[in-house]
């Protein structure tokens, strides 16, 4: 399937920082290319594992819920859209507590990629920042979920990926309400 | 040697908001263009050029509402002479800090707010009264007694000057009198080494003064208050059993109410009950969320505005701020978004103590029984009526509830102008009909899911006199059995 420019990985060019793209125009990459902003619709209960010297570490000391005991690193799953698509995307740390349902976050050198095995998460990784810039004023749609997208390399060119199948329309973690 | 200068400390911080929220550097911060002015800052004696930069109303309202106690008094010199050479700089000021989100400043930033307030209002000077308003639209919040220092103080100016400011006043206090029953306010002081903070009073902790303050207003400025129209009325109904409420109905509203009740609530009116949050949100839904993806946007509503102590209890004045404070055009309506009925149908469903539900149903047909026609905007009761007409087939219990309260309200609200009141409701359903709000009153009259009584009242109600029932029906009472038979299939 074709994709646009703007998805190509750009290798962190100065370009890279300060180009917007739309949900639905993701495509897994192991770059910290990601500039967009979303709502964030649905969030589930954080978890935590030990963190055993992660490179995010860091983010999850910033929680503040280790107190001097064994580190945790503490993540939390949600949902989130713009008007063009939706996508799971991976709180760290203190984002878990920072951000709720409803809240417009703008995501600055994010990225797409598989975590822990399969799981195709947006976030803001050891590079990226996530930010509020609003609340519930913004449209959204729940379908597709890129994250819900099978993804395989590009024939044309090896480094890429293209969408190859729809594991399913809508998030099948957090339910659309209707 | 002399030991190094010691790197000068980051500019004190306006708003709270951890790592997750832009910092003050960016430009997308709210804080920003404060953070970017402090500088400019100008001598004890500024000089024009100082007075005329664009960064002074910002660096100063920074300065205003950051420097520790005591403030400055050279920075009141700068405002007024600003001031008094440039207008505009007046209003300038006060923009700077409306552009403050108020929900996120910090303790001593929003007691400075306040005495930035006052200071203004104290010069009468202009601006003042869009901040005044906007605060008047957060109360409760910590500090906030010292709003009613400032409008104890100015009221006669006030009422002269700037009425709608005190007519605001009222409103919002008597609103925040019956809603909250002054629940603590959220929050509290954490400025703590300041003693101008740690003196900020709450409304909570002065509720004789602020009774003492609308009755006096009521009282010696009645024809300002008149300004709120008949939501003044229901406001007072509310407080009715407080004694010294019980006392200005006896003394004062008794003779008047009749009179009030038939000026129509001004939408500046409907919008100083609720926050400006829940204004655009609720306009956002109205205005750009189509039908059927309202769930998530009404979640977050109710999370953020109605579950909190006290949020249940403005579901009331939403449900004017909705009938009454906004009437969306003809294109919005046709658009696809959710509709003004709707938004009211689910913030009924939302309520779960008997006497706000009372009180919303009562909000929502408030314009009706008072309804004359070529006077009252057909807009306003609207939305009961297609909640109504909308519910009969799915949601029957909705318009049976309305239905029933609605003739309630006709036998009881004022037992001694019911006929008046009769007329009014009768008129209102006939304007619905003859405008085209809805076809006819045959989805009501002839729908058997509705209870019978209810269906025999109506016709009854209707038929009182026949123009209207004709008018009402879209068709003579007698045909009305032919409508039911072919209503049967939309039920």
């Amino acid at each position: 399937m074709a994709h646009r420019e703007a998805d190509a990985p750009s290798e962190g060019t100065a370009v890279s920082s300060i180009r917007t793209v739309k949900l639905k125009d993701l495509v897994p990459a192991a770059t910290n290319t990601v500039n967009t902003t979303f709502i964030v619709l649905d969030k589930a209960a954080p978890s935590a594992r030990p963190s055993h010297r992660h490179p995010h570490a860091q983010a999850a000391r910033d929680s503040g819920g280790g107190g001097g005991r064994e580190e945790k690193e503490v993540t939390c799953l949600a949902l989130v859209a713009d008007e063009t698509a939706a996508a799971h995307f991976l709180l760290w740390g203190g984002e878990c507590g920072a951000f709720e349902p409803g809240d417009i976050v703008r995501l600055t050198d994010g990225i797409f990629s598989y975590h822990r095995g399969n799981a195709l998460v947006l976030r803001a990784g050891r590079r990226g920042r996530a930010e509020k810039v609003g609340e519930f004023t913004m449209l959204f749609v729940e379908t597709p979920n890129m994250s819900e997208l099978q993804w395989g390399p590009d024939p044309n060119d090896g480094r890429r990926m293209v969408q190859e199948a729809v594991v399913s329309p809508y998030s099948q973690i957090f339910k659309p309400l209707r | 040697m002399p030991p190094p200068l010691p790197p000068s400390p980051p500019p004190p911080r306006l708003l709270a908001g951890g790592d997750h929220h832009p910092p003050p550097t960016s430009a997308s911060s709210p804080e920003h263009p404060f953070h970017s002015a402090h500088l400019v800052l100008p001598s004890p004696s500024p000089s024009t050029a100082d007075l005329s930069s664009p960064h002074l109303p910002f660096a100063l309202a920074f300065a205003f509402i950051t420097q520790p106690s005591p403030l400055p008094r050279r920075l009141l010199v700068v405002l007024h002479a600003a001031g008094a050479r440039f207008p505009a700089f007046y209003h300038a000021f006060a923009s700077a800090l409306l552009s403050l989100p108020f929900p996120l400043l910090l303790p001593h930033p929003r007691t400075r707010l306040l005495l930035a307030a006052s200071e203004l209002a104290r010069a009468a000077a202009p601006g003042f009264a869009p901040l005044l308003v906007s605060l008047l639209r957060r109360v409760p919040f910590p500090g906030d007694a010292r709003l009613l220092e400032v409008l104890h103080e100015h009221a006669s100016f006030l009422a002269d000057e700037e009425p709608q400011v005190l007519a605001t006043a009222v409103f919002a206090f008597l609103r925040l009198l019956s809603r909250n029953r002054l629940a603590p306010a959220a929050g509290s002081v954490e400025c703590k080494d300041c003693e101008e903070c740690n003196g900020a009073k709450n409304l909570q902790e002065c509720r004789g003064r602020l009774v003492s303050f609308c009755v006096s207003v009521l009282r010696d400025h009645f024809q300002v208050c008149a300004l709120l129209g008949r939501d003044l009325v229901r406001s007072l109904h509310e407080l009715a059993l407080v004694p010294e409420f019980q006392l200005l109905w006896r003394d004062l509203i008794l003779d008047r109410a009749a009179d009030v009740c038939r000026i129509g609530t001004p939408r500046w009116c409907t919008a100083v009950a609720i926050t400006s949050e829940m204004e655009t949100q609720l306009l956002f839904m109205m205005n750009n969320v189509k039908w059927g993806d309202q769930k998530r946007y009404q979640l977050w509503f109710a999370r953020k505005h109605l579950m909190v102590p006290g949020g249940e209890e403005r579901i009331p004045d939403i449900v004017r701020f909705i009938c009454c404070g906004y009437h969306p055009t003809n294109e919005v309506m046709q658009s696809g978004v959710i509709a003004r009925w709707a938004v009211v149908g689910w913030l009924l469903t939302s309520c779960s103590k008997g006497y706000v539900v009372a009180n919303a149903k009562l909000a929502l047909f408030y314009d009706w029984l008072f309804f004359e026609k070529g006077r009252g905007s057909v807009m306003n009761i609207e939305p009961a009526m297609l909640l109504m007409v909308n519910s009969v087939s799915q949601y029957t219990d909705i318009t049976n509830m309305l239905l029933e309260f609605l003739f309630l309200l006709i036998d009881n609200y004022d037992v001694q102008r019911k006929e008046v009141i009769a007329r009014c409701v009768r008129s209102a359903f006939g304007v619905l009909v003859k405008k085209g709000v809805v076809p006819s009153l045959v989805p009501l009259t002839g729908c058997d899911k509705l209870s019978l009584l209810l269906r025999q009242k109506l016709l009854a109600f209707l038929s009182d006199t026949c123009e209207v029932a004709e008018e009402a029906c879209g068709k003579p009472i007698n045909e009305v059995s032919k409508g039911t038979e072919l209503n049967k299939r939309i039920c």
